[in-house]
């Protein structure tokens, strides 16, 4: 009898056990694309005003008093990249922001069409990865928003970008241009 | 029962030899409503020059990374489809949102990566307005302020199209199949005026 509670209570321990270790989260990324973008002629907004290293934020509110700062904000030229995340693991993980070299700052936005209305948001709390699922950033969804270009993105060109997770350590993958 | 089938006959050629229909939405008989505007390149674009051309029209800014490319690439798409002489009775019109920020070389820079052909216009905020109303644009800026994006516009994210008599009549969505959109191309040019 002894034995036999000792065996249940082994089984009862196992189911716990393999209840509670979902696996840690193991994350992929593919697919990771960007469409081509040409850098404008900053010449002329050099030539306007001087604070054309102003980051979009600081000349791109501003009304009719003030429209030289906003020709100045027109030199700025932005960018995206999809791809694809999955994650193989168990546990959920979490994309919480990304950066590059080719841009002034990498954030994380969400279109969404409603009706014939289109707004864009951008996502402070990152996107969730859950375990055994694949997130897709794609167009007109989720997309990795590149702000102010520093350089062209051509078609057939390749850039680094880096990914930071909650659990995972950081990724860093290669973007290819193109038309898609 | 040779009546009945006579008639089933009939109806079966009624309906495949029916006129095609638009894979887009068609709209109700709208206004005509016309516009002067200036393009990328600084000539002046009047709606009305341009009858008898199919016009694709589109509303949207270059700040946005996502859409307004992605309607660009569709339209890329679409233009490949048509043959050269369908190319040169359409036009591909992207009008501005974000006055503010799209000037003309903004705009060239944006389009010339899809296709040189592609207009994009703009012009005084007077001009615009009546623009915005005559087609029942919905835009709006949006204020991130803890987004480098400063602003963004929400807007009318539809492709509409314009017969040869400069009439709107259909809307695609902006990921609609591009060979849907250049079917309804070809049917909109193969109508008599």
């Amino acid at each position: 009898m002894k034995l036999l509670n000792n065996v249940h209570l082994l089984i009862f321990a196992a189911l716990i056990s393999f209840g509670c270790n979902q696996s840690e989260p193991e994350i992929t990324v593919s697919g990771v694309w960007s469409r081509p973008v040409e850098l404008v002629d900053s010449a002329k907004c050099e030539n306007e005003n001087n604070d054309k290293h102003t980051a979009n934020s600081a000349c791109c509110t501003t009304d009719e008093k003030t429209s030289k700062k906003a020709a100045c904000c027109a030199s700025n030229v932005n960018g995206v990249v999809y791809l694809k995340i999955e994650n193989k693991g168990g546990k959920p993980d979490r994309l919480l922001s990304a950066t590059s070299k080719v841009a002034k700052v990498v954030e994380i936005h969400e279109s969404k069409m409603d009706q014939d209305r289109m707004s864009m948001k951008k996502i402070e709390e990152g996107i969730e990865i859950p375990g055994g699922k694949t997130v897709e950033l794609k167009p007109a969804g989720y997309h990795i928003m590149l702000i102010g270009l520093k350089q062209a993105l051509k078609i057939g060109d390749e850039f680094s970008i880096d990914l930071r997770f909650e659990k995972t350590a950081p990724i860093t993958v290669t973007s290819n241009v193109k038309i898609f | 029962m040779k009546i009945i089938k006579l008639i089933l006959y009939c109806l079966c050629f009624f309906i495949a030899c029916g006129p095609e229909s638009f894979k887009g939405t068609e709209l109700p008989e709208m206004p005509f409503t016309d516009f002067t505007l200036s393009d990328q390149h600084g000539n002046s674009f009047t709606l009305s020059e341009n009858k008898g051309k199919i016009i694709m029209l589109f509303f949207g800014f270059t700040f946005c990374p996502d859409v307004c490319p992605l309607t660009l690439s569709t339209w890329k798409r679409v233009q490949d489809q048509l043959s050269s002489e369908e190319q040169e009775r359409t036009e591909f019109v992207y009008i501005t949102v974000d006055p503010d920020r799209d000037t003309p070389e903004k705009l060239k820079a944006h389009l010339k990566v899809f296709s040189e052909k592609f207009l994009g216009l703009t012009g005084s905020t007077e001009q615009l307005d009546q623009v915005y109303r005559g087609y029942g644009v919905y835009r709006e800026k949006v204020i991130i302020s803890e987004s480098a994006a400063g602003y963004l516009m929400n807007h009318t994210g539809y492709i509409y199209i314009l017969n040869k008599e400069s009439i709107w009549q259909l809307k695609h969505s902006n990921d609609a199949p591009p060979e849907d959109i250049a079917h309804d191309i070809r049917l909109l040019l193969s109508q008599k005026n």
